[in-house]
């Protein structure tokens, strides 16, 4: 009613006024976009007054204003239009979408700023940039689009996590995992389940659905990260969802199908060269030829040249028999990945709603593997009133994993094609598993047979109402809750190998998790006259409370698979852990004339895992920007934007602690069988999180209108780092927690944008590329002051001025030749030509522990990528290239499968090339057996490896279909591309990016047989009407 | 609108209020550590958390076997493992981790021991004389036989009595190698002990009074103090009987409490299982396998030799599975063994009847020992009976004084006299305790 009489009563006032101030006077006009459609809650204001209104639903505004005063409309993501009133009571305005990025609309936590006014370092990924790469993980969309992350898949394995790191890593014991925050909340992320083989970690983040998130910013300084305290260290993946618009209802369809292949296969001996290469090693350890072939070693080796008919060893080792079990375990056809969304969304200006169904459907290349995903969002944001806005979200999602035995494990698929005694056949004539050559299991076996399942249900879902006390002053207020419910079976047949001896062997756990946040902010914005300033003060409560169940039995007859059908029960176990956190938060923001910019954040934590003495965790951050280019004595046409900007603060990582780990005690056990105790933990009350306190050095620079360069320089230093600190182990504890450590990560940052060609033919190039230096500066020291190193994985070692977790072992100086002179104590140990050379690093004359030294780096010193984006009448071609740069890799595979491996397991091709007295020119040692094989298979640099590469991440070729040829409101695109074409490396193992040891902090760059990722070529449609 | 504008506000003032409970949680698998031992009930519980610490896979789980046997000449390596193969070769690295874990359990059992040693004294704790004899005399007893596992393949080790509950205390309290000497001093004042004070029918799978007995004429062996081990041992002549079949010591399921023979044997069972099946069966890992200088040993129709399957595999562990093998630490026959050397020794002509009992069993024919043959006898006989079982035949050879022989005829070997048969001290020892320096590790090293 109010408004209605406003309404009426403008005009006439309007009227009435005329008579007095003959200039003053009412315009109104329509505002629309680029596009010509109406553009509704621009910001209409009189310049120099305070007077202003909003566009209505349909475009249309009204305003009193007197002639020859400019009306400026403003809009995020738009172009600010100033327009000086004249003698037309019309103003219609087409406002253009800004291209200079300045006016960008930038999420940060609690709130949105213009890229203008950011004073932090904010890493922005447009959903559509990445919509069409093939993976059913968020984290992997960012790969190669986020500047200053290094993301991973640390294997192909369908369903398994990424790893990322924002600006390096800082921590030991906890995550170095950034926080993920959805719509405000954060989520859980990061595997759930206890029975991860390595390298497959399942990653909970892979239920939410890709299709359906509009925008993903990245919190890389620590001033825009300290909002979120305590788990802002890592940085903090912010995700916007895609709400519905008002206007008429569309609908989307997003259709894709690729068809995926492994990047590499590994290569191995025929099974002649395997008898071949095994017999040298035994000729030359007892002097008789032909040892393994003639079954010369014991009635348990069968004699093979009499068995496959050799007439001799010559022509046994010159032939092939058995199958191939490398190209067995892979799956004959291309594996097949198909996505189907569809999404609904349009409203009102009272009511808006977004709708989506996806379903995400992946085969894995080796047999057995696979990831299914549906999911299901419904959200909606009304207008109640003219004071109360209310929004409400829910999404649900189901997820199936089906994994293999596939690395990391002697009895994976991968390393047991590659190991096992070649020169058998998969099956027996009866059509059932052949076992019994096999040292350890018949691989194809091992693929098929054997099975980890996942089935991981989640639901978000979350409700917020924001009531406007004033235009300047209104409180937000979120109640969120989600669920998770995981549950894994692993089952052992026994007829597999690994299930023999059980008779079979179920294991199933259930992991419910449920999850609560209350969020409610007090906001507040307004001017005084030059400076604009705004406050947002706030607090959350949030609480996890997980209730993870195991079953396990054993003896499982034919035909099922559950715990409920085993005879024997192993295990039963349950356990409840909760983890709260309560904290206080507050943002103040002060602008001079769009100008200058200075804000400051102050976050409080209190949270359940601290240990006593450390209650409460504050956390400041302060930073300022100058835009420069807003003077009037800076205007010019080369530097059209200079902004710079500085920035400080602290943030914690509380991921390390555990529930419980400040506290002394004593845990269940039992003997005999009866219940015991015992001392499991001791104390540590002053247990406290890691504080990462970093400083940001930046500038945002345009050049003719054209180029963004945005350019950092960070210098993170975070001490406190936990770690299970080393005890001396005869104290009866090998570690204790405590913060002790010191890591520093510094790196540059540079990013530039050019719009090279705009209008008909347009081409845009990005390129980024991040320089990250990674050092550890302090660790747990020893009564003589020395620092502690820890080692991790094979040959990681945690040590004070390395690299986290840099490769530590001998240095290998090729092979000792004939004629050159070997050491006493190793002629003892029969070293002779054609073995490991080591560098006798304290020169004692012999080779031990104490000659080993930093051998090689896990961590890249460069990440970036180079995008290429080409667009002409209705065709669109994008290329993507992303690289890592001086990086190593420690190959654990060949200290198997390689030349020094045990006699008993195949080889890879490339081991052919081994030392003889004739083949001299070769860094591979001679076959050999016992103490020497031993001692040639040390962890030395002989295994690391370069890891560099630059891959051609992704390629698509698009053509949109012209409206006019579809008509009404239609729009249709079809594309075809590729992921992963092109890998450039010359890393021998099948994949540069691999991770044995999945998503650890410190034991990064390992390859044990670890599966690679594929090449996928694909085809899709986007269909809107 | 009123009513929502109140609503916020008390839901701010609600969760402002109860901040500080808020963030309380509790443990569901744990106690407070304080709370480990106020009572008897509670330091029985403790004892059977230092039991549990003895299955460890370091300490009697498996390990001990596996490493002990590949060092001496009687298994072979059949896996993949290098630190394994290490052991084999008799070349171990410094920071072996087997070398390490072996090290690492032995220790926590010492801490578990030497907590329950120094709590249940307390007398705010009202624990009666009788139930500390019970308690501490089997954790002493433990301690003893933890000392002397160490002492056996490491020479001279730190001896700590200490059960600290703090990181500090550790820190403060770096301790050096002891002798070779004092730790026999300590292993024989807690056997000592143990003996005299623990009541008699503690049952099988504990450390009851005659396997304290046992260990007691064990140490004193070592020390050449025959003629107290003699006496020592005396009590538990004709307390027990040999099974009549071999292969029926070692039935499926492993239950060594269904033995007239067992004297003292870790419990393991389905949900609290040894490795030792996983990694000596083909079904399991077969990591480890029967040395050719085993399979060799054995003469002409020996029984025994049947524990070696088809497979050429130790078969007296059944359950690669679920691990539901017990370990003997101390059955009769180990004691027949002890009493015939030991009355060999000073050419008692009784010696031979306490050998041939064992041969008997094993369908073997008589021998007679004496103070000349004893070695070598006595060496052989415990080889054939005892493989397989905790560290007998590193233990034997190196007791006996024939370790140099044995393990410089091993096959591809690294043979270095000064190591005197020991193992490195591990490194990680060496980096965290400022009392042992690099200098102080065991020659050859």
């Amino acid at each position: 009613m109010k408004a209605k009489l406003a309404w009426m009563l403008t005009p006439l006032l309007a009227l009435c006024i005329s008579f007095s101030y003959a200039q003053e006077k009412t315009v109104s006009g329509n505002v629309t976009d680029q596009d010509g459609l109406p553009l509704p809650g621009v910001a209409v204001v009189v310049v120099g007054t305070s007077n202003g209104t909003q566009t209505d639903f349909d475009g249309n505004y009204t305003i009193a204003v007197s002639t020859g005063q400019v009306l400026r409309f403003s809009y995020i993501g738009q172009k600010t239009v100033d327009r000086t009133v004249g003698a037309s009571s019309s103003i219609n305005v087409q406002m253009e979408q800004d291209a200079q990025a300045l006016e960008e609309v930038v999420v940060v936590g609690f709130g949105e700023q213009t890229k203008k006014s950011l004073t932090t370092s904010v890493a922005k990924v447009d959903a559509e940039t990445v919509k069409n790469i093939v993976t059913p993980t968020i984290s992997g969309a960012l790969q190669g689009a986020a500047n200053g992350l290094q993301v991973n898949q640390n294997s192909g394995a369908p369903g398994t996590a990424f790893s990322v790191r924002v600006r390096g890593a800082s921590s030991i014991n906890g995550s170095n995992e950034p926080l993920y925050v959805v719509d405000g909340v954060p989520i859980l992320s990061g595997s759930v389940g206890a029975n991860a083989f390595g390298g497959q970690d399942n990653d909970v983040l892979a239920n939410l659905n890709f299709n359906d998130i509009e925008s993903i910013q990245v919190l890389k300084d620590a001033s825009s990260a300290a909002i979120y305290g305590a788990r802002g260290a890592n940085g903090v993946v912010l995700i916007t969802t895609k709400r519905g618009k008002a206007g008429k209802v569309t609908v989307e369809v997003n259709s894709q199908i690729g068809y995926q292949k492994e990047i590499n296969r590994y290569e191995v001996f025929t099974a002649g060269q395997y008898y071949q290469f095994a017999d040298t090693a035994f000729e030359d350890a007892f002097g008789a030829p032909g040892l393994l072939s003639t079954g010369g070693l014991g009635a348990s080796f069968p004699n093979i040249l009499d068995q496959q008919g050799f007439a001799s060893l010559d022509e046994l080792y010159a032939s092939d028999w058995g199958d191939n079990y490398v190209d067995a375990i892979y799956r004959g056809s291309p594996a097949v990945v198909k996505t189907m969304d569809v999404t609904v969304s349009g409203g009102s200006e009272k009511a808006r709603f977004y709708a989506n169904f996806s379903d995400f459907n992946q085969e894995g290349v080796i047999k057995n593997q696979g990831f299914d995903r549906r999911s299901l969002t419904f959200n909606a944001n009304f207008k109640a009133t003219d004071k109360l806005d209310l929004d409400a979200a829910v999404t649900v999602s189901q997820s199936d994993n089906s994994r293999i035995n596939g690395d990391n494990n002697i009895y994976g698929a991968l390393t047991t094609s590659v190991l096992e005694t070649p020169g058998n056949t998969l099956f027996n004539e009866d059509g059932t598993y052949n076992t019994s050559p096999f040292t350890f299991s018949n691989p194809l076996q091992n693929a098929v047979v054997d099975k980890s399942d996942t089935r991981t249900f989640r639901m978000i879902s979350n409700l917020g109402l924001r009531y406007k006390f004033t235009p300047k002053f209104n409180v937000y207020s979120k109640a969120s809750l989600e669920r998770l419910d995981f549950k894994e079976l692993v089952f052992t047949p026994a007829t597999s190998r690994r299930g023999i001896a059980s008779g079979g062997d179920s294991t199933k756990e259930i992991n419910l998790i449920n999850r609560w946040n209350v969020t409610t902010t007090l906001n507040y914005s307004d001017t005084f006259g030059n400076w604009d300033l705004s406050g947002l003060l706030g607090y959350t409560f949030e609480g996890t409370n997980t209730d993870d169940i195991v079953t396990q039995t054993q003896s499982i007859p034919a035909g099922f698979e559950l715990p409920g059908a085993g005879a024997v029960p192993i295990a039963a176990t349950n356990e409840i852990r909760e983890n709260k956190i309560f904290s206080y938060f507050g943002r103040v923001g002060l602008s001079y004339k769009e100008k200058v910019f200075l804000e400051g954040t102050m976050r409080a934590d209190a949270s359940s895992v601290f240990g006593a003495g450390n209650a409460i965790g504050y956390f400041p951050a302060a930073s300022a920007a100058y835009l420069m280019s807003e003077e009037d004595w800076f205007k010019n046409n080369v530097l059209t934007t200079f902004k710079v900007r500085a920035s400080w603060g602290k943030t914690g990582n509380q991921s390390g602690i555990g529930n419980f780990g400040s506290r002394f005690l004593a845990g269940v056990t039992n003997y005999a069988p009866r219940p015991g105790t015992a001392i499991t933990q001791l104390g540590a009350p002053d247990l406290s999180w890691e504080t990462t306190t970093q400083y940001d050095l930046g500038a945002d620079i345009t050049l003719f209108n054209k180029i963004d360069i945005a350019y950092d320089y960070y210098n993170k230093e975070t001490t406190d780092v936990l770690l299970s600190r080393p005890l001396r182990n005869s104290s009866g504890f090998t570690t204790v927690n405590a913060n002790v450590g010191d890591i520093s990560n510094k790196g540059h940052e540079i990013s530039i944008n050019a719009r090279i060609f705009e209008g008909d033919f347009s081409w845009t190039s990005q390129f980024q590329v991040a320089y990250l230096d990674n050092e550890v500066t302090s660790l747990q020291t020893d009564a003589a002051g020395e620092f502690i190193p820890i080692d991790q994985g094979f040959a990681n070692r945690i040590a004070v001025g390395q690299q986290l977790g840099a490769f530590f072992g001998l240095e290998a100086d090729g092979l000792w030749q004939e004629g050159e002179t070997i050491p006493d104590a190793l002629v003892a140990r029969g070293v002779e030509a054609g073995d490991v050379k080591y560098v006798d690093q304290d020169g004692n004359g012999d080779i031990n522990a104490n000659d080993r030294v930093f051998i090689g780096n896990p961590l890249p010193k460069w990440t970036g990528n180079f995008r290429n984006t080409f667009r002409f009448k209705g065709f669109d071609l994008s290329a993507n290239f992303q690289f890592e740069e001086d990086k190593d890799i420690f190959n654990n595979s060949m200290a198997f499968g390689g030349a020094t491996g045990s006699w008993s397991f195949n080889k890879f091709a490339s081991q052919l090339d081994y030392w003889t007295p004739e083949n001299t020119d070769t860094d591979i040692p001679r076959p050999r057996f016992g103490g020497v094989q031993s001692y040639n298979n040390q962890d030395s640099s002989r295994l690391i490896e370069d890891a560099s590469y630059v891959r051609l991440k992704e390629i698509v070729l698009g053509y949109t279909f012209s409206p006019e040829l579809l008509g009404n409101g239609m729009s249709l695109r079809v594309y075809v591309g590729g992921d992963n074409l092109v890998t450039w490396t010359d890393y021998s193992g099948l994949d540069p990016e691999v991770n044995t040891f999945g998503n650890t902090n410190a034991s990064r760059g390992t390859d044990f047989f670890t599966q690679g990722l594929n090449r996928t070529y694909k085809f899709g449609v986007n269909f809107k009407f | 609108m009123k009513i929502l504008k109140y609503l916020m506000i008390s839901l701010a003032v609600i969760s402002y209020s109860c901040a500080d409970d808020f963030i309380d949680t509790t443990p569901t698998l744990e106690l407070p550590g304080e709370t480990a031992i106020t009572d008897v009930a509670s330091a029985e519980s403790a004892l059977i958390g230092m039991y549990s610490a003895m299955q460890f896979i370091g300490n009697f789980g498996g390990d001990d076997a596996f490493i002990s046997g590949l060092y001496a000449d009687e298994l072979s390596h059949t896996g993949s493992f290098p630190s394994f193969a290490e052991m084999g070769a008799n070349d171990p690295a410094l920071n072996n981790v087997e070398i390490t874990g072996y090290w690492n359990d032995h220790y926590a059992a010492i801490y578990r021991a030497n907590f329950i040693i120094n709590a249940i004294a307390n007398p705010e704790y009202g624990i009666s004389q009788d139930s500390q004899n019970r308690i501490g005399g089997q954790a002493r007893a433990a301690r003893a036989m933890m000392y002397y596992k160490l002492v056996k393949v490491f020479g001279g080790v730190p001896i700590i009595l200490d059960a600290f509950t703090s990181s500090t205390d550790i820190d403060t309290n770096p301790t050096p190698r002891s002798s070779v000497d004092a730790v026999y001093d300590l292993i024989y004042s807690d056997i000592t002990t143990a003996v005299n004070v623990l009541p008699e029918g503690l049952g099988l799978y504990f450390f009851n009074k005659d396997a304290a007995r046992v260990l007691k004429a064990k140490i004193e062996m070592e020390l050449g103090d025959y003629t107290t081990a003699e006496a020592t041992l005396a009590p538990v002549i004709g307390g027990y009987s040999l099974e009549t079949n071999y292969a029926s010591l070692f039935p499926a399921g492993g239950v060594a409490a269904s033995s007239s023979e067992t004297i003292f044997a870790i419990d393991f069972n389905e949900t609290d299982g040894s490795n030792h099946a996983f990694f000596f069966l083909d079904g399991g890992r077969g990591e480890v396998g029967p040395s050719a200088e085993l399979s060799g040993a054995f003469e002409a129709g020996d029984v025994r030799l049947g524990l070696i399957d088809g497979n050429n595999d130790i078969a007296k562990y059944t359950d690669a599975g679920a691990g539901n093998d017990d370990v003997y630490v101390f059955r009769y026959a180990d004691v027949l063994l002890m009493q015939a050397e030991l009355l060999a020794r000073r050419d008692d002509p009784s010696a031979s009847d306490y050998i041939n009992m064992v041969r008997t069993r094993a369908g073997l024919g008589d021998v007679t020992i004496n103070s000349t043959n004893v070695v070598d006898l006595i060496a052989q006989e415990r080889f054939v009976e005892f493989f397989g079982e905790c560290q007998d035949r590193l233990f034997t050879i190196t007791r006996l004084g024939i370790a140099d022989d044995v393990i410089s005829n091993k096959a591809n070997n690294t043979y270095i006299a000064e190591r005197n048969n020991l193992w490195p001290i591990p490194q990680q020892e060496i980096e965290r305790n400022s009392e042992i320096g690099t200098a102080d590790q065991n020659p050859g090293y």
